[in-house]
């Protein structure tokens, strides 16, 4: 038996050798693919970050390490030749008070869908599942006719006004699926605690400021940056509802793609130089709230 | 006047085709340990939700110091609930889920500080004070849950089998802490339970329900040696207890598998009752199933021979399983110095005949009950 052993110590090593690769093939295959979608990821983000520092004229001609490297040119150029400042300010603006009133709704309805049992309950959470189905975009053109008859167009403040039309509407699209969500997660918290909040003594207000608010925040963080981020990464709407206006009264999607749009007269560096920063405030909401957007969106609940 | 009077209460759920709890009625007084024990779906924890304010009443009355209360919410009813799942607050440091019921009716923050570490030293909870209940095992947890209710001095302490998530040591333990907080609070508490144990040991008064309706209110040893019929009688009790149908004729009861004389008293009543010549339920519990030579000479005439099916070792006790037809399993329990018994032994049991019960083969009711009450 010995013998045998001893006679073949390279076979019994490649033995092992592929015993380890068939042993480790799935751990292979995933790094593979994670690295796979991790460069398809990463790549054009830092292709964008690259030309941004990058004064040439065209896309096309950008090599992904910049040629005439500038820190500031293209910046430069996106505040003195463009409106970049007040589509910054449009857009966040417009964004905040989105997330806002959303998040007020979505957490109050949420609540009210998960702890009270009325007659129309049901069908409300079945049409809220519905609306679901029609796509955001048919609704246009209603949009702009509803928008133009109550007369947004035609008054004086006509840029003000859409903004105030477009936070409503952004803030209705951000409540529906978000209900959903917040119903969800208010149901994975047991009905004893508001019952035993109860009967401590607790007000049904205090119930749900004392004892359900604190627990379902990691969803609230959640569903906020959710609403948040709609508004900035939307084109279509505004596109539509503020085509006519002024360059000052534009968001940052539109903005920027008025700077890409003419083939003549597009300036790529500017227009990265502009989604760059346009980037910045979403990356730095995601890596505050990091562990509450895994959390929130993985964990089952609290269990007591 | 009774401190609670429940009065008729019925809870029916909307849609629903039989009544959850029926004709609940039950006057509790000063300082009274209630248990209210039974199978799962017996309403019982129904009725501590509807006395708890949780769940509305569907009709009745609950009347707590000699006001109705059905309408009253139960932030204002003054009482205190441990529950199953405990219930604890995830996110309140141990020290604020016991002191939040305090908080709330607010008491100063000194008063609350001084009693939730009064209470937290009772419970052994002191080093834990700053830790959320996540960090604590599930005793420590119980134990919390029992302080949280504890702290406060409400007019009743509402449990909702707080001991089911425990293992069975401290199960014993945590039963024992209960009983030692409710003779020191002196409060009325109601507990709820499945297990008959639990209610045997804590209670001083049980209420054993089935099906929604109330079997039998009284103390421990009242439903045990008294029980009102068959569904108390196989409750109370580990094992429960060995029912036999058979006939009963001139002071003989007989089943298919064995014969034997009733006791002169149950001879009595039994002829009284009009049950000679009747069929009827036998009930005997493990402990009345005797063997040896002192127990036949004692009764000579409930002696049969059967077989061991088999054979449970509990230490300072044998259960012995046998078959007895029609279709019964028997089961009785064998002290220290009786015979030891072998599986597939034949075996001469004795039955102490003074131990009996009769049942009534149709409403099942027991036949003895009224009489020994009276007594």
């Amino acid at each position: 038996m010995e013998n045998t052993m001893k006679l073949n110590p390279a076979r019994k090593t490649k033995s092992l050798n592929r015993n380890f690769l068939m042993r480790n093939m799935g751990l292979i295959a995933s790094y593979t693919f994670l690295i796979v979608m991790a460069i398809i990821i990463i790549y054009p983000i830092l292709l964008t970050i690259m030309s941004a520092f990058n004064v040439s004229n065209t896309l096309y001609s950008t090599s992904f390490f910049p040629e005439n490297f500038s820190f500031t040119e293209n910046f430069k150029s996106l505040f003195n030749d463009t409106a970049y400042l007040s589509w910054y300010t449009n857009t966040f603006l417009l964004s905040i008070v989105t997330m806002v009133l959303s998040t007020v709704i979505v957490v109050v309805s949420g609540f009210v869908y998960s702890r009270y049992r009325y007659a129309s309950r049901k069908s409300a959470l079945m049409s809220l599942l519905i609306i679901q189905i029609v796509p955001s975009g048919s609704g246009l053109i209603a949009l702009y006719a509803m928008a133009s008859s109550i007369g947004i167009y035609s008054s004086e403040n006509a840029t003000l006004y859409t903004y105030i039309f477009m936070t409503l509407i952004y803030t209705a699209l951000g409540t529906t699926m978000n209900t959903l969500l917040m119903k969800g997660y208010y149901d994975s918290i047991p009905r004893d605690l508001d019952e035993s909040a109860k009967i401590d003594g607790a007000t049904q207000l205090q119930i749900f400021t004392e004892i359900l608010l604190p627990l379902v925040k990691p969803m609230i963080v959640v569903i906020a940056i959710f609403c948040f981020l709609g508004p900035i990464g939307d084109i279509i709407m505004p596109k539509f509802l503020i085509a006519s206006m002024s360059s000052d009264s534009k968001t940052l999607a539109v903005g920027l793609m008025g700077l890409i749009n003419d083939i003549k007269d597009s300036n790529y560096n500017v227009f990265a130089a502009g989604a760059v920063l346009a980037a910045i405030p979403p990356v730095l909401v995601f890596y505050k709230f990091q562990d509450y957007i895994v959390g929130g969106l993985t964990s089952g609940g609290v269990k007591g | 006047m009774s401190k609670i009077s429940l009065r008729n209460i019925v809870k029916k759920y909307p849609n629903a085709e039989h009544c959850s709890v029926s004709d609940f009625n039950l006057d509790i007084e000063e300082g009274e340990f209630i248990v209210l024990v039974g199978p799962s779906g017996c309403g019982k924890s129904t009725t501590l939700r509807m006395i708890a304010g949780l769940e509305d009443i569907t009709s009745g009355e609950f009347i707590l110091d000699g006001e109705v209360v059905n309408n009253v919410s139960s932030k204002d009813r003054d009482i205190a609930m441990v529950f199953q799942s405990y219930a604890l607050y995830p996110h309140m440091s141990v020290r604020e889920n016991v002191g939040y019921g305090l908080k709330l009716r607010n008491y100063p923050a000194e008063t609350t500080k001084k009693q939730v570490d009064e209470i937290s030293k009772d419970l052994f909870l002191t080093q834990y004070l700053e830790r959320k209940p996540k960090e604590l095992s599930g005793g420590q947890r119980q134990r919390v849950a029992l302080g949280r209710a504890m702290v406060r001095t409400p007019k009743l302490y509402l449990m909702d089998e707080p001991l089911s998530n425990l293992d069975a040591k401290l199960r014993t333990t945590t039963r024992s802490e209960i009983s030692r907080m409710h003779r020191a609070k002196g409060a009325i508490t109601i507990y709820v339970t499945h297990d008959q144990v639990e209610a045997m040991t804590m209670a001083d008064r049980i209420v054993l329900m089935s099906m929604g309706e109330v079997q039998q209110i009284g103390s421990p040893k009242e439903l045990f040696t008294n029980p009102k019929n068959c569904f108390v009688a196989t409750f109370m009790g580990m094992p429960s207890m060995n029912l036999i149908e058979g006939s009963y004729k001139a002071g003989n009861f007989s089943c298919d598998s064995f014969t034997i004389a009733v006791s002169d008293t149950d001879k009595k009543i039994l002829d009284d009752a009009g049950y000679d010549g009747k069929s009827l339920f036998l009930g005997a519990r493990s402990s009345a199933i005797r063997s040896g030579k002192k127990y036949e000479e004692a009764f000579p005439n409930s002696c049969f021979e059967t077989t061991a099916m088999n054979v449970e070792y509990l230490g300072d006790s044998v259960n012995v399983f046998f078959n007895a037809e029609p279709n019964n399993l028997f089961v009785g329990t064998l002290g220290t110095g009786e015979r030891e018994v072998e599986v597939d032994e034949k075996v001469t049991l004795v039955l102490d005949n003074t131990k009996l019960h009769f049942f009534d083969s149709e409403t099942e009711e027991s036949i003895k009950y009224t009489i020994n009450q009276v007594k």
